[in-house]
């Protein structure tokens, strides 16, 4: 070959362009690809729960069946909620665009959308603000960053408001303290007046408005499965255990995610809730009305989250409690802790939790009346009152994922390390900045964990399994615990993917193991029904 | 011949390998990628960077096909789940092959039939390069839709196995 005649690296590559769009954000529109969002809400749930403009619609077709005066429907539905809500005006008015919140979205880092950064993301809606209620977008427009809002726009608003997971790590860096997931929040509200939403949080909320849970359960299936799982703690442990429901008198009403008595892994984690409140002598009761402790309102709108929540101090009235404790569940804890005292308060009707066994009066839940279980297990442990042999899980060397809500909605931050050190013999932190404040989400909360969704949240959940890889790689770590249900769920085909051989699982399911009771078996198996010896012989292979 | 020429010019072919890629991103994105953060806060940077080094080097026969396709799998991983197409998710490959070119190209010490010789094997070595990413490729994308229909799956059993009664 001739120096005239050589290859130029440009003939061969033709066709294939390697260079982004060179328009701005304002300019680049949505392109609806399988696999990055989630299907559209059917109007039959939308009907149920009463909400405007139900219709049947595709978010991937040009028509989306908008009514006529959609446009004034929105600013209608701005204007009201500016009025009410101080902080979505504040939060509107104070971003100075400083990008300190830019680069820490675990979508933006796992995809390189710029729109998926917070700041841009919440533009969306700002930008619209600005060009209609404000003087200065009036007169100066695009030149300070106003925009009209079209068809397209609010296409961008469903495809990327339904791409937050409203995790709140943005607004731990946020100088100006704007909770980026209050923007989501309204963005959404403004969505559903055009009866536009996702399959996967109207449904459940519409479930869980008719039989007091997420998945439609009703109570005769709800008492089943709770049983059911009573003869799985028997089975494994030889302890026979007593889940009472609906008992008037008890003093405690117990509310775990309903994913805790249907899905793998909470299944483990809610026969660990059993052994513990046994061996512990509690006096209680679960509700087969508020039968979820989750509650898919908040990913919904303001009032439905308020309808939700309602339901479980209505049966904590209804069943005469003094407290309620709550299980491992993530935005239910940002409901209660953020929102619920507000919304549905005072319950005067309840007394402050004190711990029957250790006396502990939880002064923190002095309002609400309702603590986390983990809250209830540290106190015990702390006091000595439980007879734990750790041993029994060192089949898993366990890193902890904080779950966003429990992390940053409440601060609960200490008490599952302090379980997980005293029930476990090997347990390994992930790097600094991707847990406690900081931690990173699993990518598929608020509503987002769904099938068709998968490939978004395997590009939002890379920065969780690439810190889980480092310490698997570094400590040889095969499980990951969390407090959430949504985690429990999401995680597991997350970790498939980026990271193969590491389990998920609750921390009630590692004290389960680890509790001694009187009456049980040699305990050969763990909760899962797996031999114990036999794991660890593996782990350490 | 070729292997010491490319050696001795690694940095700067890495450094230009990195930023052309990186260019590929739309420029918010390519500013935080080139940006700062550790491992951690920019996963995407440190796993290109990383692995860039380790393909260069292990392209020459040092380290073998196992971590030659383990550096491309840590890679291609992430572009087969960041709205690409087949073609761009391999693309840093192409975007290798071009630098080696140039880099043969360039050198003004090089007669024309070692450059011949040469420029074959960048060929070789690259199109290597490329199946490997075609088979991995095609297996991320197989896991993806794996792990979809056994979400699905999943979430029949639980309520089969309770016999629960789920309406709507």
């Amino acid at each position: 070959m001739s120096e005239e005649k050589k290859i130029k690296p440009n003939e061969i590559l033709a066709g294939i362009d390697y260079n982004p769009p060179a328009t701005g954000w304002m300019d680049t529109p949505v392109d609806f690809k399988k696999g990055t969002f989630c299907n559209s809400v059917p109007a039959k749930f939308m009907e149920y729960l009463g909400q405007p403009q139900p219709h049947e619609w595709k978010s991937y077709q040009d028509d989306w069946g908008l009514p006529d005066n959609w446009r004034e429907i929105i600013f209608e539905g701005m204007r009201e909620r500016l009025k009410k809500f101080r902080t979505f005006r504040v939060f509107m008015d104070i971003c100075v665009r400083c990008g300190a919140c830019a680069d820490k979205c675990h979508f933006f880092i796992g995809s390189g959308d710029p729109k998926n950064m917070p700041v841009l993301r919440a533009e969306l809606l700002r930008a619209v603000y600005k060009r209609d209620f404000t003087l200065a977008g009036k007169i100066m427009g695009r030149f300070v960053g106003a925009r009209k809002l079209t068809v397209q726009g609010i296409k961008e608003w469903f495809y990327y408001f339904f791409q937050c997971t409203e995790c709140r790590r943005c607004s731990v860096f946020c100088p100006y303290g704007i909770d980026t997931a209050e923007i989501t929040m309204m963005g959404r509200e403004l969505l559903n007046l055009l009866g536009l939403n996702i399959g996967w949080v109207t449904e459940p909320a519409a479930n869980c408005f008719r039989t007091g849970n997420h998945l439609g359960i009703e109570p005769h299936a709800f008492k089943d499965s709770i049983e059911f799982a009573c003869d799985d703690v028997f089975d494994n442990t030889g302890v026979k255990v007593e889940a009472p429901i609906n008992r008037k008198g008890a003093e405690v009403l117990f509310v775990s995610p309903s994913a805790d008595y249907f899905g793998t892994p909470h299944y483990y984690t809610l026969m660990g809730y059993l052994l513990l409140f046994h061996a512990v002598g509690l006096d209680y009761t679960w509700s087969a009305y508020a039968s979820e402790g989750g509650n898919f309102g908040l990913f919904h709108s303001h009032d439905m989250m308020k309808r939700l929540n309602n339901k479980i101090y209505h049966e904590a009235k209804r069943l005469k409690v003094k407290y309620i404790i709550g299980g491992e569940c993530g935005h239910m804890w940002r409901v209660l802790h953020q929102y619920m005292d507000t919304m549905n308060g005072p319950t005067d009707f309840l007394e402050v939790p004190v711990s029957h066994v250790t006396g502990t009066r939880f002064d923190h839940a002095a309002s609400t009346k309702m603590i986390h279980i983990s809250e209830f297990t540290a106190d015990l442990i702390k006091h000595n009152k439980l007879k734990l042999d750790p041993s029994r899980n060192n089949h898993w060397n366990i890193t902890f994922h904080d779950s966003c809500n429990p992390a940053r909605a409440m601060g609960l931050l200490e008490e599952p390390r302090y379980i997980i050190k005293n029930v476990c013999n090997n347990f390994h932190e992930m790097p600094e900045n991707t847990i406690r404040e900081q931690t990173f989400c699993c990518g598929s909360g608020s509503g987002l964990g769904t099938e068709e969704n998968m490939e978004m949240r395997l590009r939002g959940g890379l920065p969780r399994a690439n810190a889980v890889k480092y310490v698997k790689e570094k400590h040889g770590v095969n499980c990951l615990a969390c407090m959430c249900a949504i985690d429990k769920a999401t995680l597991p085909p997350l970790l498939e993917y980026w990271v193969p051989g590491v389990e998920v699982a609750g921390v009630h399911e590692f004290v389960g193991n680890a509790l001694n009771i009187e009456g049980q078996n040699e305990r050969t198996v763990d909760l899962r029904g797996e031999p114990i010896k036999e794991q660890e012989e593996k782990k350490d292979a | 011949m070729l292997k010491e020429l490319l050696e001795h010019r690694q940095t700067e072919i890495l450094k230009k390998w990195f930023d052309r890629v990186v260019n590929g991103y739309k420029p918010e994105a390519a500013r935080f990628l080139t940006g700062g953060g550790d491992r951690f806060a920019n996963p995407v940077r440190h796993t290109l960077l990383t692995e860039f080094e380790n393909i260069f080097s292990f392209l020459w026969g040092e380290g073998g096909d196992e971590r030659l396709s383990t550096a491309l799998e840590n890679i291609i991983k992430i572009t087969a789940v960041q709205d690409k197409t087949p073609s761009k998710a391999l693309g840093f490959i192409f975007v290798l092959r071009d630098l080696l070119f140039e880099e043969v190209a360039a050198d003004p010490a090089l007669d024309a039939g070692i450059k011949q010789d040469m420029l074959v094997s960048c060929v070789h070595q690259t199109d290597s390069l490329v199946s490997l990413g075609f088979d991995i490729y095609s297996r991320c994308r197989e896991k993806i839709y794996e792990i979809r229909i056994k979400e699905i799956k999943s979430q029949r059993a639980g309520v089969m196995a309770r016999g629960v009664v789920v309406d709507g």
